[in-house]
């Protein structure tokens, strides 16, 4: 799983990926998820995992998502959020 | 069948579950509808330090009781159940209200043993002295993900945890699988299954206690005994 130290998107995304593979879907191929799987207002994630995600990517990126930052566009699939996170870890 | 429906429907035929996916089809059809709700259940005093850490990072999200007094601002603000408010309070319910601000953004409500019976899909559901009923926890939509719904069951348990209750059921649709997410990383496991079969006007009813090897069939014709939810 990434440590944050690799801040491209595609590294972003691969590290968001492995966290939600070991975290929400036990026991499933890696393929199982990809860049396009549906966070926000999708089936894998509920609220509280949402806010999981959301703590974890604020302390492997030294970053603050404020509650209003959780949006559609932003965090609707794990290549969005991954695009969202590199951009708040550079504008630091 | 709306674009989100579809893409339930692929989603839960691509992963195998095969029953979702025909309770979403049975939604569509006149003649017959199959439904499944989880009967699920958590100790109150349970250890949450998830729950304590996604409270603390919303320290702007108050959450307080309401009463007969608040209706009017509860049908105002969660309109999707406007009519049933002032009876549930009449009937001893309590219900708890995060607001952001001055303006709820969500909420949910519990019953006591003491409020009767809990009639869930054509079953009659008895509670225990020391446990509870939650129900109608909502939302607003665009405020869900935001932490709304982690500070109402953090304050939920510690306001049950006051009044000395051990445990808390709630009803959870199969097919919704975020809720059945949520509520499991909330420590809940399932105590019964309900599923109720719908055809043409015939209701058959099926009721299993996981873990506890007892099963249950029978018709609408046969009436709605009452079963203890624990014990």
């Amino acid at each position: 799983m990434g440590d944050g130290s690799d801040r491209s998107a595609a590294a972003i995304a691969a590290a968001i990926r492995a966290w939600l593979l070991n975290n929400f879907m036990n026991g499933s191929p890696p393929g199982a998820v990809s860049d396009a799987t549906r966070l926000l207002g999708g089936d894998l994630l509920d609220s509280i995992g949402m806010l999981e995600l959301s703590v974890h990517l604020e302390e492997t990126y030294g970053i603050a998502i404020a509650a209003e930052e959780v949006t559609p566009g932003d965090f609707g699939t794990v290549e969005s959020l991954a695009g969202f996170v590199q951009r708040k870890a550079a504008s630091r | 069948m709306k674009a989100e429906k579809l893409v339930r429907l692929r989603a839960a035929v691509s992963e195998g579950d095969y029953l979702r996916a025909a309770i979403l089809v049975s939604r569509k059809l006149r003649v017959a509808q199959l439904d499944r709700v989880l009967i699920m259940g958590t100790e109150i005093h349970a250890d949450r330090p998830l729950l304590r850490k996604l409270r603390e990072r919303e320290p702007g999200l108050l959450v307080r009781e309401t009463g007969a007094a608040d209706v009017p601002s509860l049908a105002r603000a969660f309109p999707h159940h406007a009519e049933r408010y002032a009876v549930r309070f009449e009937r001893g319910d309590s219900c708890l209200v995060v607001t952001q601000g001055e303006a709820p953004v969500a909420m949910g409500w519990i019953r006591l043993r003491h409020t009767g019976v809990i009639n869930e899909m054509g079953s009659r559901l008895e509670l225990a002295r020391e446990d509870c009923w939650g129900h109608d926890t909502y939302v607003l939509p665009e405020h869900r993900a935001r932490g709304a719904f982690a500070v109402l069951m953090w304050e939920m348990f510690r306001f049950l945890k006051a009044r000395g209750l051990r445990s808390i059921y709630a009803s959870v649709a199969w097919e919704n699988t975020p809720s059945r997410a949520s509520h499991s990383r909330l420590g809940y496991q399932t105590a019964m299954v309900i599923d109720r079969l719908w055809i043409a006007g015939l209701r058959v009813y099926r009721l299993e206690w996981p873990g506890r090897g007892r099963k249950l069939v029978r018709s609408a014709l046969s009436g709605a005994p009452a079963f203890p939810l624990s014990g």
